[in-house]
């Protein structure tokens, strides 16, 4: 017999739980974020296994450390960017390389279609993106990094994640029109 | 370009929008997942509890490490302390080749040396002989040697003169018949400490003594020293110290192992 893990009015008292160390407030949290951060994965590495162990190393990292939360921002925000940084840990495992444009891209003007589009449907177009591009389209338009962020975070420099932000708009436009 | 500018303010956005949306979409749990984290973590949780505890058993060793090096530190000091204290005390050398002596701790004599020339005072065979007249005050004798050597000098001797040969009945100062007197002072003499000489410690001493002690600490023959006469008094004061240091030790062990 399934038991359903226990309901937490108060954020708050669901951190605190699991501060304890409480296996139910943390299958809880676990429920309660799994799905969102399991589409970041995948909007990351792709591949679904490999999006579902990262999802996993994140939610032990999540309860080794939820003692270190200090309730200054919001709970998902901080569980996001523990997964953002384990996908980049992992991405760093295939080695991807991120050239630099030699000359400035004219970044055209976003198709119509591109605003219309469901949920799903910006995942799969983004996930069409090679791992570089994606990623620094994800980091840039998704997560709201800045190009000095993503520059330390990838180990390249602002001019490159520029280049590379540009070149991703230019394959998403292209990709629209080819459909 | 400026067109281009316009782009990129159209792109970011449509990428808020975006945003939005990707922040809302979720993906469906695969069944078995929590397991598998809970599998994780439980294993994860038991490898640290063993780390915790080895972390804790090795603070605890060094804890006692800490204890005994501080315990070392105040027995170095202590004997030290007393190392220096006792520099200043003297030594009385009793000759135990005589028959009557025992020893006895003398009044403290700054450190000067201080003799009881033999010829002034000699037991022999049960016998007070008296060559000449002995001093009015010996300083460093304790009282019985004091009062031993008064009543010989209240004898009406004269130098060189044996006290068999002293004809006078009465001896002046004390009123008291001859016979009387040299009992008296056979009494003395009988309980009567005689120092033959005085000799300070000297630094060296107390610095090999405190070398010797060192080493008998690093030989672990530490507590046998407490059943030694000679310093018994002392390391009765090391013996306590390293009880209760023992004592905390264990109570240590016991809470680490609760």
């Amino acid at each position: 017999m399934k038991t359903s893990p226990p309901t937490y009015l108060h954020e708050e008292s669901l951190i605190l739980a699991c501060r304890e160390g409480d296996r139910g407030a943390q299958n809880s949290l676990f429920k309660k974020f799994g799905g969102k951060m399991l589409a970041i994965c995948k909007r990351y590495l792709k591949d679904q296994m490999e999006a579902e162990d990262v999802l996993m190393e994140g939610f032990l990292k999540v309860f080794l450390k939820i003692r270190e939360f200090k309730n200054e921002g919001s709970l998902e925000g901080w569980i996001r960017r523990i997964m953002v940084n384990e996908c980049l840990m992992s991405l760093r495992k295939r080695k991807i390389t991120y050239p630099m444009e030699e000359e400035a891209l004219l970044v055209p003007e976003p198709a119509a279609v591109l605003e219309q589009m469901t949920s799903l449907e910006i995942q799969e177009h983004i996930l069409r993106l090679p791992d570089g591009l994606r990623t620094v389209f994800n980091l840039y338009a998704i997560e709201g990094y800045s190009h000095a962020e993503i520059a330390e975070q990838l180990g390249i420099s602002e001019g490159t994640s520029k280049s590379q932000l540009s070149r991703a708009r230019v394959l998403l436009q292209q990709k629209i029109k080819v459909q | 370009m400026k067109k281009n500018l316009n782009h990129l303010k159209d792109w970011e956005m449509l990428e808020k929008k975006w945003q939005e949306r990707l922040n809302a979409h979720e993906e469906e749990l695969p069944e078995g997942l929590w397991g598998k984290i809970e599998g994780r973590s439980n294993k994860e949780e038991g490898r640290r509890n063993k780390e915790e505890g080895i972390r804790k058993k090795g603070e605890g060793k060094s804890i006692v490490l800490i204890r005994w090096s501080a315990a070392a530190a105040v027995l170095l000091f202590m004997f030290f302390w007393i190392g220096f204290q006792r520099e200043e005390e003297i030594e009385w050398k009793v000759e135990s080749g005589k028959s009557k002596v025992a020893k006895t701790v003398p009044e403290y004599v700054e450190g000067r040396e201080v003799k009881v020339e033999s010829g002034e005072l000699k037991v022999e065979s049960g016998e007070v002989k008296v060559t000449k007249k002995a001093p009015e005050r010996v300083e460093g004798g304790n009282l019985k040697h004091e009062k031993a050597i008064e009543l010989l000098a209240q004898a009406p001797v004269k130098t060189e003169e044996p006290l068999e040969n002293i004809k006078s009945e009465i001896v002046a100062e004390t009123g008291k018949p001859l016979e009387s007197v040299k009992s008296d002072v056979q009494a003395e003499v009988d309980e009567m400490v005689v120092v033959v000489d005085i000799e300070p410690i000297k630094k060296e001493k107390a610095i090999n003594k405190i070398i010797g002690f060192i080493k008998k600490v690093k030989s672990g023959r530490l507590l046998d020293l407490t059943t030694k006469n000679r310093e018994g008094k002392l390391n009765d004061g090391i013996h306590r110290v390293m009880y209760q240091y023992e004592e905390k030790e264990e109570k240590l062990k016991n809470s680490l192992s609760l």
